[in-house]
């Protein structure tokens, strides 16, 4: 069979083409991946914020609450402005968290944390 | 079984103090005389402890003034014990003190230890405390002897939560009144001129007696009032002196023990009671410290049946059970909202039921109810009240206030509410009921559900703990004797308690350090019965006085203790939490300082070990509970104690 040299070109364009792909998904799959333990990163250290912050006190280790202490706040539907704007002015007992004490950043992992609890 | 006890012997001395239980006086009749004319005859002696030292002959090598010099043959303690046991009081629980030698001996000796039999102690707190759990599970009181001076500071907590609990328990405190008689500067130490005054302001009654018949009596009143509701812990004075001299040949009598009738609501108040809660659209019941027995909870059901009116359980005793439609107890906010009639029962907190303030920088105040609302209050807290300790919580309001024990005037209550309800209004009422089965079927449903969330975590769940404590019990007679509000009450969400010993209710007080002895005092009386004592135990609760579990050990009570260990005094930490937040500081740690044992953890498994009993533990998973649980009930079933350390979640 003899191979024109434009049916050359098109085969070696699609190698390239087809490398270009193969390279793009392993791109894509580590990317995939490095969220993942990312993800899983940012809500082991949004476990220890919530611990570290006093959390856990009321709502327990896993945000499922107490009879006397708080509410379960887990697993949350909650977007994180509103789970800001409950933590910056809670309503009923639940003592408010200032900016001075909770930062906007670590208040965003807890959010993160507790939305991981399944 | 009990440790020490020996097989007394049938002798003289055993056929005098039989008689003594039976409650007969034991004083001496006059002698019949040979030779005298018939109808001044009179009848024979009755034999006494007192005949007995008179006709005992000096011992050997010694006169009869040498014998006097030497010997007592007849010590008033020993008549102490006489009175002890006409009373039926079988145990006396004590830390020893040479302020009581003389009692302490008699018990051992004269009374062959055994009705009463002494329960060693290792602080006289666990010996309240254990004596406030004994009264509420076997239903009468026990004994405690202690000093009246550095005995009754140690145990001045559990005298406060058996009061604010209303819970009977005898206290003899020894002391040295008479300064001359004072053997050295410990005795002096040990000495007061008014020994009960150090716990006056929450016992119920106290005595100084300063005779042996003195003491009898006061033994026998105080009895009598610690028994009579509002029924509370009665101190009374054993002076070294009335315990250790001799009594002589006159034995002071015992008085026959007379109880109260406990005191029942006006006819009319309650007649009146009975029209509101016929007449009201949505009423409901409030019970706290209502059912001292189970006929307490079966009337109340009786009446809630009537009413088509759910209950709210405050826990203060086992009022009403949970597997009854009409026990909506996780339902109160909901309940105390809609209701246009509400009875509160035996109240410790009416105030705190119906209205709430909230702990905030500014407290606020908010009533739960409707502004209609038709309040009515019966118990006897209306005629029994001390200023000083603030127990008795904020005054409330109320539209008819009935001073009577609530169980006692139940039947009369029910009786006009059936007398006050024509047939139509049956039939009425009666349609309330599938909404009512409704309710609690969902309730129960959502509890069941919310106990899913983290059953799997470590620390392991309050829920967890609980329903793998609940699978081993289950079909057992079983009996937990410890508060659950820590546990966020599941037991009383998702096990099965429809029987009054199921449950005794909590310390009274919140004084820490109840529990663990009040449990081993309450597995002593049910010991008797065949039921196996269930104790969820919290740790900061148990490292007050956790020699109670050494006494719990040597005297074979069987008790399952579990622990909640969640290695913190835990309300105190979301406490200072609270303020940190309130002032902006130290919320990321801090808050621990002061209220958490850790670095280093303690070992509670081993220190039940080194006090003799069966542990297991640290579990940190949840899949070791089962195992550990069945072990820890194996030894609880052959009459020993065994303990379970859990770690566990804070709430």
């Amino acid at each position: 069979m003899i191979v024109t040299a434009s049916q050359r070109r098109f085969g070696d364009t699609n190698i390239v083409l087809l490398a270009g792909l193969l390279i793009f998904a392993g791109m894509a799959a580590v990317a995939t991946a490095v969220r993942a333990d990312e993800s899983k990163n940012s809500a082991r250290e949004g476990r220890d914020l919530y611990i570290e912050y006093g959390c856990y006190a009321c709502h327990g280790y896993e945000g499922q609450g107490g009879l006397i202490s708080g509410p379960r706040i887990a697993p949350t539907a909650l977007p994180l402005d509103a789970f800001s704007e409950i933590l910056r002015r809670p309503y009923g007992v639940m003592p408010a968290y200032s900016p001075n004490v909770l930062s906007d950043e670590i208040l965003k992992g807890i959010h993160e944390y507790l939305q991981s609890i399944e | 079984m009990s440790s020490g006890t020996k097989q007394r012997r049938l002798n003289r001395r055993a056929f005098v103090k039989g008689a003594a239980a039976a409650g007969t006086a034991a004083g001496l009749a006059p002698q019949t005389v040979v030779g005298q004319d018939d109808a001044a005859a009179t009848s024979a002696a009755q034999p006494s402890s007192g005949t007995e030292a008179m006709e005992r002959e000096a011992p050997a090598g010694y006169s009869k003034d040498q014998a006097a010099y030497y010997f007592v043959q007849q010590a008033g303690s020993d008549r102490m014990v006489d009175a002890l046991r006409q009373l039926g009081i079988d145990y006396v629980a004590a830390n020893p003190g040479s302020s009581f030698r003389g009692l302490q001996e008699s018990i051992i000796n004269y009374g062959g230890n055994s009705k009463p039999e002494l329960l060693t102690c290792l602080h006289e707190e666990s010996s309240v405390a254990m004596g406030h759990g004994y009264a509420k599970a076997a239903g009468k009181p026990i004994a405690v002897a202690c000093h009246g001076t550095v005995g009754l500071q140690h145990a001045a907590m559990a005298v406060y939560n058996a009061w604010c609990d209303r819970a009977p328990v005898i206290i003899i405190a020894g002391n040295h009144l008479d300064a001359t008689h004072r053997t050295g500067r410990v005795i002096w130490a040990h000495s007061v001129q008014d020994a009960a005054v150090l716990v006056r302001d929450f016992s119920k009654w106290d005595d100084n007696p300063v005779s042996l018949p003195h003491f009898l009596e006061s033994l026998v009143r105080g009895y009598k009032i610690a028994t009579t509701p509002p029924m509370g812990p009665v101190v009374i004075v054993a002076d070294h002196d009335v315990q250790e001299q001799e009594v002589g040949p006159q034995q002071p009598k015992i008085p026959a023990l007379s109880p109260t009738v406990p005191p029942r609501g006006d006819d009319a108040a309650v007649r009146e009671a009975a029209r509101l809660l016929v007449a009201a659209e949505n009423p409901v019941l409030i019970a706290d410290r209502m059912a001292n027995t189970p006929a307490g909870m079966s009337r109340l059901v009786e009446l809630a049946e009537m009413l088509q009116a759910p209950v709210v359980d405050r826990g203060g005793r086992m009022n009403f059970p949970n597997d009854h439609y009409l026990n909506q107890t996780s339902l109160n906010r909901r309940l105390i909202a809609n209701a246009d009639v509400i009875l509160g029962m035996e109240m410790t907190d009416f105030w705190g039921a119906v209205n709430r303030l909230r702990d905030l920088v500014h407290d606020q105040e908010v009533s739960l109810t409707k502004p209609d609302v038709k309040l009515i209050s019966l118990g006897v807290g209306d005629l029994y009240l001390k200023s000083n300790y603030q127990n008795f919580s904020r005054y409330l309001p109320v539209d008819l206030s009935i001073a009577g024990d609530a169980e006692t005037t139940l039947p009369a209550l029910i009786e006009d509410v059936r007398l006050a309800m024509p047939n139509r209004r049956r039939r009425q009422i009666a349609e309330r009921e599938p909404a009512l089965r409704q309710a609690y079927s969902e309730m129960r449903a959502r509890s069941r559900q919310e106990a899913t969330y983290a059953w799997n975590a470590s620390p392991i769940s309050t829920a967890r703990l609980c329903m793998e404590i609940w699978e081993r019990i289950k079909d057992r007679d079983w009996s937990l004797v410890s508060e659950t509000i820590f546990q966020s009450q599941w037991p009383q969400r998702l096990w099965t308690m429809n029987k009054h010993h199921r449950f005794i209710g909590g310390s009274g007080g919140f004084g820490v350090g109840y529990g663990a002895p009040a449990a081993v005092g309450a597995a002593l009386a049910n010991r008797e019965k065949g039921i196996l004592t269930v104790n969820i135990q919290s740790d900061g609760d148990m490292l007050y006085a956790p020699g109670v579990f050494w006494t719990a050990a040597h005297h074979k009570i069987p008790l399952l203790s579990v622990m909640h260990n969640n290695r913190a005094y835990h309300q105190e930490v979301m406490h200072i939490q609270r303020m940190g937040l309130r002032r902006q500081r130290g919320v990321d740690g801090p808050a621990k300082i002061g209220n958490t044992f850790e670095d280093p953890l303690i070992d509670f498994a081993a220190m039940a070990k080194s006090m003799g009993i069966w542990s297991s533990g640290p579990i940190e998973t949840p899949g070791e509970l089962a195992p550990a649980l069945r072990r820890a009930l194996d030894v609880v079933e052959q009459g020993e104690p065994a303990l379970v350390d859990v770690i566990c979640q804070p709430r």
